[in-house]
């Protein structure tokens, strides 16, 4: 084979496979968090806290197994998992914590799930990474996990 | 070098430097690839910043194959005086 023609096709077929393991490692990490609650045999209720997330302008408000609403702080426990439902109630938000590297839209008229636990106690901010109005910026909350 | 059609052995060791060049400032600007933020805070996050590392020197591999091509190809194939401007 001509060389040209081989450096072609290495080039091609070099980049191809550089993507396609981006691919696959993503596809697989992304699987497991999705689903980190179901994968890790946690298929009994008790094993996990509901707790649902509603996000609105401009706040995020907190709903635990038994009733209690809270606004912009959630406090859970170290090492234990919970399970947050996710919607909004007006416009699209973004549910961000930086620090655990997760963010998923909240979709008025939509629910979804987000698997968390957290082993290191502390405060972690939780940022809307999605405009949404003028009080956009003041949309912080606080996700404190404690021993 | 110059107009020559076929690349020499020079070439060869420009080209693979230059390629080389973009890759160490891709990796030097990225903090060579260590996550942002410390990953073992959670179990949950380290299956997201796992793959951090590996996306971030995969990109940066693709990056520099085909930035330092062009840059090189820029250099190397460039308009002589001749061609040029009148």
């Amino acid at each position: 084979m001509e060389r040209a023609r081989a450096m072609e096709l290495a080039t091609i077929f070099g980049a191809a496979a550089v993507l396609a393991y981006l691919a696959v490692s993503a596809a697989t990490n992304l699987y497991i968090i999705d689903n980190y609650g179901t994968l890790a045999g946690n298929t009994t209720h008790s094993d996990y806290i509901d707790i649902k997330v509603v996000a609105r302008q401009f706040s995020w408000e907190f709903v635990l197994p038994n009733g209690t609403v809270s606004y912009n702080t959630l406090t859970i426990k170290a090492g234990q998992l919970y399970r947050l439902s996710l919607t909004s109630a007006d416009v699209l938000h973004s549910f961000y914590v930086p620090e655990l590297g997760i963010k998923y839209e909240a979709v008025p008229g939509f629910t979804y799930i987000l698997w968390l636990k957290v082993d290191r106690p502390g405060v972690y901010y939780i940022y809307c990474a999605e405009y949404c109005g003028v009080g956009h910026y003041l949309m912080i909350g606080k996700l404190v996990v404690v021993p | 070098m110059g107009g020559e059609k076929n690349l020499s052995g020079r070439d060869y060791v420009i080209w693979f430097l230059i390629v080389g060049l973009v890759f160490l400032v891709w990796m030097w600007a990225g903090d060579w690839g260590a996550p942002p933020v410390n990953p073992g805070v959670s179990p949950i996050s380290q299956h997201v910043f796992a793959p951090y590392t590996v996306v971030y020197v995969g990109a940066g591999v693709v990056t520099a194959l085909f930035m330092g091509s062009m840059i090189f190809f820029v250099y190397r194939f460039r308009e002589r005086e001749e061609y040029g401007e009148g």
